[in-house]
């Protein structure tokens, strides 16, 4: 138990500590594909240090729902954090049903950025927040899917459990496997606003998704808002890894190992990915989701039925 | 020594009854309007409070076998005590509002005399209806509920929206009590009794058996408000003056859910066909309740079509437990039926806390559209934090009491996946997946609400905005309810647990519901709501040290930013109203000038109902043509009618020597 | 390894679905193309036969070279638009697909049951067979509904293998010169109609009374 809860915190310290790390890393990674040298590894921390040292001002006509808001959403991502098994060390919250909490904690965080959004009584912000709204209704279904028919095919209804429960079978667990990890990129994709569907580095308010909803923020809530976002995208990384993962409760350091690595070749994923694809248009992106939900669906009939 | 006791507390009830009805009198005696006002709504709020006190007692101390209060027709079961406690534990709180609602229609110099009569009749006929054990007083309670909620909804009669919405309603409720009289006459043919607690058919055994589930589905079905019966909700809700459509949507609509139990009750075990039709329906009415939710602009409307997704929720939960009942697993029937009577109670507090604060609102600016709103939050913090806690609740978004149910819901499809393997797992997971987008899109709709109701600035002026202490009272013992289940949710569910052990469930005790983490997540809840509060402690103390202040939002430049530019309701849901065309049925009309010179722009979008308009119109167009075909009877003179009298007997007499 | 390509097979069914070029329909049929000559190649690995390997020579050489190709080469010619035009949201086209996916699915598990026929296959067929009615039902461009067709045809192929182990040569054989020909008369109309017409729509097929 004692043992088991340090490696819990020890976990989501480590989540805590590295998510910028990989975000710079996806960053340079991005970079070097197209040709640059690109910002350095540690950005994020710089620009976060920057940002924590700034004064906070706050929108004209804006309440406390902002105020709050940045708040819960770090909250949220480090209650969604404890969650997951960071190189499958077992997680400090893990229950039977946890996978529902999970989403609906994700789903908290959501539902106070999009008040805050709107808060502002601006029409850019407004703008994100619907896209925001719309287009989490249509990523729902993909994180349950691709989860949820694992928990049926095993059994368990905890992430850690269903996480650990994939495993090496036969070749037809192992391409559902591998086509629930392509969806559930896919939906890591839209949720950490990367590019084929929101693209972090743009300059146009009318283009944002994620960006734009946090437009007017700064200081300490920008902060914040840019610290969750960081986590949450390492979560889905962590989430897209623990699918590679077939050699669970092999020793720590192989754990590590491959998670060190599976950090890697996912940053480079969506690193070739931010450079090659094009973004799409806004309302393509409803359609982009529901076909990461049609894969999640084929896969999961195709499964059951070849058993 | 208990049974004293017990029938202490059933005295208790019938007491509280009679307290109630004698604000009916105390209201009629006093002269004074405000002052017969005052003292008749303390005494029904002093009514209510000892019920849910007798109600507690009875719960606390149960019998071993029911509880009869009066002879026989006057019953307690748990079920019927557990839907008792919610109409009183929400009526107190709609009563509290009352005092605040009612009294600035006095001081309109308008009579609420006859209101206050309704009122109370509607409460105390929905009491004794759930406590009713013999099918008549059953039976006339729920036509005086009925009528006692028309007769209250036309308040307002003067205006024309009223008129109609109650004449939809009041031809809604004669039509269901039509089907029911059929219900109960069948039930009374086949055990020859009138009793409650004698019908007891098991559905495989009887001939009957599919007539009756099919007669009380869509009785009572049309009672709750499931999908393709939902028409009347809409339009009856929001006419009702706010306190009466507070517990029209809170309360009476449960009325429905009762009888399923009820009918669960008289014909257990049912077949699997029964589950699965109610699950259909049920997914049908959630998904599509919300989403028509998101396309409307008057506030009370919008939250008659939430009623209609959480009515598909609960149904959700007793479809699966019918499930559980055809396959003899007790495991899924508690935790499907435990979802389903806990929503109930969550649906009852946050759907009355967020009409309450709809009424406040309306009170105020006069107008329900919410395309009007907004920047209220600046005007009444407190009003925008109660509803705040209602929205979150109602979009089953944790830490709230929302979230709790459809816990349970979600661990019932696991469940029963698990249970029975071969094709389940797929349709469970279906329906994991549908439960999921309704919250998605629950989400998005009250973020909507909240957002252009009460964040941003005021899109009309706000010339006043008065609330009083009994508005506060009201929504703060709801929101305080909403939080209370969200973060201790372990005894509601136990109470829930003990409804189903014993009257649901034959004799097979499961631990299962109480033995959720429950614990765990309570610890969760508290930790995030701790860790929020901490660190805005250390956000205040860190502005302080590297400032803080308000400034602008940015207009990319422009400068005359009006509020009238933000983000409107339609706006923020047009992507989403347009993407199901073909059930949604939404106009936009656009006109904007083509040509070079500028002409006045104009948005405007409004939505119909499918079963409105591809359903019900064609079908009173087709009945109005079959009996435009027969008007020459009504022209002719008498000498016609009577001979078409005796046609009519004649024929009926063939049917009725060839049937024998 | 047969499930595997049939889920690939099905998976470029719903790429067809959402993609809204007329290039990425081409590359669709390459790609069924290819799976199905893998999957007619597949039984010779244990046992060659020259005689055997005529079908996959001629699949290869037809389905993933020419056809495509050709069609290639009228878009060119012909300089038609590169979007398909469809009739109805590709929201709800998609959402169809999947329904009819679903149910196919549903439907051919039942059927496994009394007769012997490999799920996966046979519903991936059958669902290729649905979806290039779709196409060539929601789809205006006339170019579109050939590759359409070839869709339906890669079904009825791919159905064929799930259930007999191998359908007699000469049927096959047959049915891809069907193809090869149905493909080269719509060339050859559609050159017609470009000459006639402007513009290769099938509203313009109504007024083209012989």
């Amino acid at each position: 138990m004692g043992l088991g809860l340090l490696q819990g915190i020890v976990s989501v310290l480590v989540v805590l500590g590295l998510s910028p790390l990989f975000a710079g890393l996806v960053n340079k990674l991005k970079a070097i594909l197209t040709g640059r040298i690109g910002a350095p590894l540690l950005q994020p921390y710089y620009e976060m240090q920057r940002l924590f040292r700034k004064e906070t001002i706050n929108a004209i006509g804006s309440s406390f729902i902002s105020r709050i808001s940045p708040l819960v959403n770090l909250v949220t991502m480090i209650i969604a954090a404890a969650m997951l098994p960071v190189g499958f060390w077992k997680p400090v919250i893990s229950f039977d049903g946890d996978i529902i909490l999970f989403a609906y904690i994700l789903g908290l965080s959501r539902f106070f950025q999009i008040l805050a959004a709107m808060d502002i009584g601006s029409s850019f912000e407004g703008m994100g927040a619907a896209r925001e709204a719309t287009f989490a209704l249509f990523a729902e279904p993909i994180f349950f899917f691709s989860f949820g028919s694992i928990s049926f095919i095993s059994g368990y209804t905890s992430l850690y459990m269903i996480l650990h429960s994939i495993q090496h079978q036969n070749i037809s667990y192992e391409v559902f496997i591998v086509i629930c990890s392509i969806s559930v990129f896919m939906l890591a994709v839209t949720e950490c606003s990367r590019m084929p569907v929101d693209d972090p580095n743009t300059h146009l308010e009318l283009t944002m998704i994620h960006e734009v909803m946090i437009l007017d923020n700064s200081g300490l809530d920008l902060f914040l808002y840019q610290y969750s976002g960081y986590i949450k995208l390492f979560i889905y990384a962590i989430l897209e890894i623990s699918f590679f993962y077939p050699f669970s409760g092999q020793g720590y350091l192989l754990g590590i190992i491959i998670f060190i690595t599976g950090s890697l070749v996912l940053a480079t994923a969506l690193g070739v990915v931010e450079t090659i694809a094009s973004r799409y248009k806004m309302k393509n992106i409803p359609q982009y989701l529901l076909f990461a939900t049609a894969i999640g669906i084929l896969n999961l009939l195709i499964y059951t039925f070849t058993r | 020594m208990n049974s004293i006791f017990l029938s202490g507390s059933s005295l208790l009830l019938l007491i509280s009854l009679a307290v109630q009805l004698l604000s009916v009198a105390v209201i009629w005696l006093i002269k004074n309007e405000r002052k017969a006002f005052l003292a008749a709504n303390t005494v029904l709020l002093g009514g209510m409070i000892t019920g849910l006190a007798s109600a507690l007692l009875t719960a606390l101390y149960p019998a071993p076998s029911g509880n009869i209060i009066l002879y026989e027709w006057l019953r307690l079961d748990p079920l019927g005590l557990y839907f008792l406690s919610i109409i009183q534990l929400v009526a107190i709180p709609t009563i509290i509002y009352n005092y605040s609602y009612l009294r600035h229609h006095i001081d309109k110099k308008k009579s609420v005399k006859s209101f206050v009569t309704f009122f109370t009749t509607l409460l105390v006929s929905t009491q004794l209806l759930v406590t009713a054990n013999h099918a008549i007083f059953f039976l006339v309670c729920w036509e005086i509920m009925s009528m006692a909620a028309y007769l209250g909804m036309i308040f307002e009669k003067e205006k024309k929206e009223v008129q109609q919405g109650s004449f939809y309603y009041v031809t809604v409720a004669h039509a269901l009590i039509f089907i029911l009289y059929i219900f109960f006459f069948i039930l009374h043919e086949q055990t020859g009794s009138w009793l409650f607690s004698s019908y007891h058919l098991p559905f495989a055994t009887e001939t009957m058996g599919p007539v009756l589930f099919i007669l009380a589905l869509i009785a009572f079905g049309i009672k709750a408000g499931f999908m393709p019966f939902h028409f009347w909700l809409p339009r009856a809700h929001p006419i009702a003056p706010t306190p009466l459509s507070a517990f029209l949507s809170g309360v009476i609509l449960k009325t429905g859910i009762y009888g399923l139990f009820r009918t669960f009750q008289f014909l257990c075990p049912v077949p699997e066909w029964c589950g699965w039709v109610v699950l259909a329906v049920s997914l049908f009415s959630a998904i599509f309740g919300v989403w028509y939710a998101l396309a409307q602009h008057d506030i009370k409307r919008l939250l008659a079509y939430h009623s209609v997704e959480n009515i598909g929720i609960i149904g959700i939960g007793i479809g699966l437990g019918f499930i559980g009942s055809a396959n003899n697993l007790p495991v899924i029937m508690y935790i499907g039926f435990g979802g389903a009577l806990l929503h109930t109670l969550n649906h009852a507090i946050f759907k009355t806390l967020l009409f309450i604060g709809s009424g406040i609102v309306y009170q105020n600016l006069g107008t329900r559209n919410i395309e009007l709103m907004g920047g209220i939050v600046h005007r009444s913090r407190y009003l925008a934090i109660a509803f705040l806690i209602g929205s979150v609740a109602i979009s089953g978004v944790p830490p709230l009491n929302g979230f709790i149910s459809e816990f349970i819901i979600f661990t019932g499809f696991f469940a029963t996946a698990n249970e029975l393997k071969n094709f389940y797992p797929i349709v469970m997971l279906m329906l994991v997946v549908g439960l999921a987008f309704v919250g998605g899109l629950a989400a998005a709709c009250f973020t909507k609400v909240n957002a252009v109701m009460f964040l941003g600035s005021p899109r009309r002026e706000i010339q006043k905005f008065n609330t009083n202490v009994f508005d506060y009272i009201s929504l703060g013992i709801l929101a305080l309810l909403c939080i209370v289940i969200g973060f201790y949710p372990a005894p509601f569910v136990g109470m829930v647990n003990s409804v189903i052990g014993s009257s649901l469930v034959n004799g097979t005790a499961s631990a299962i519901l109480v033995d959720m983490n429950w614990m765990y997540i309570s610890a969760i809840f508290t930790t995030i709501a701790l860790a929020v509060f901490a660190l805005y402690v250390l956000k205040i103390r860190h502005e302080k040290k590297y400032g803080k202040r308000v400034s602008d939002a940015w207009g990319c430049g422009y400068e005359h930013i009006t509020p009238r530019m933000q983000y409107t309701a339609s706006s923020f849901a047009d992507e989403l109203n347009t993407i199901p065309q073909s059930v949604l049925v939404y106009h936009k009309k656009v006109t904007v000038s083509d040509t070079a010179y500028p002409v006045e722009s104009k948005f405007e979008s409004h939505s119909d109902d499918f079963v409105d308009t591809k359903v019900l119109l064609p079908l009173f167009g087709l009945l109005k043509w079959l009996i435009a075909k027969f008007e020459f009877l009504g022209q002719t003179d008498i000498r016609y009618s009577v001979a078409f009298i005796l046609i009519t007997i004649i024929v009926y007499s063939l049917i009725a020597f060839l049937w024998v | 390894m047969e499930n595997v390509l049939s889920i690939l097979f099905c998976l470029s069914l719903f790429y067809l679905s959402v993609t809204s070029r007329v290039k990425a329909y081409v590359t669709v049929l390459r790609v069924q193309g290819i799976i199905l000559t893998i999957l007619l190649v597949i039984p010779f690995l244990s046992h060659f036969s020259v005689y055997g390997i005529i079908i996959p020579a001629t699949m290869l050489i037809v389905k993933v070279i020419y056809i495509p190709r050709y069609i290639n080469k009228v878009i060119l010619d012909l300089d038609i638009k590169r979007r398909i035009e469809p009739t109805i949201q590709q929201m709800v086209f998609l959402a169809l697909v999947i329904a009819t996916i679903v149910i196919i699915f549903f439907a051919s598990q039942l059927l496994s049951k009394s007769t012997p026929l490999n799920v996966i296959p046979f519903a991936s067929g059958f669902s290729a067979i649905a979806i290039g009615i779709y196409i060539i039902m929601f789809r205006k461009k006339l170019i579109v509904h050939v590759c359409g067709f070839l869709v339906l045809e890669n079904g009825i192929f791919l159905f064929g293998t799930s259930v007999a182990f191998e359908l007699p040569m000469l049927i096959e054989l047959g049915t891809l010169l069907d193809v090869f020909v149905v493909v080269f008369l719509m060339g050859i109309a559609l050159n017609r109609i470009s000459s006639t017409f402007e513009g290769f729509e099938v509203a313009h097929l109504g007024r083209l009374k012989d």
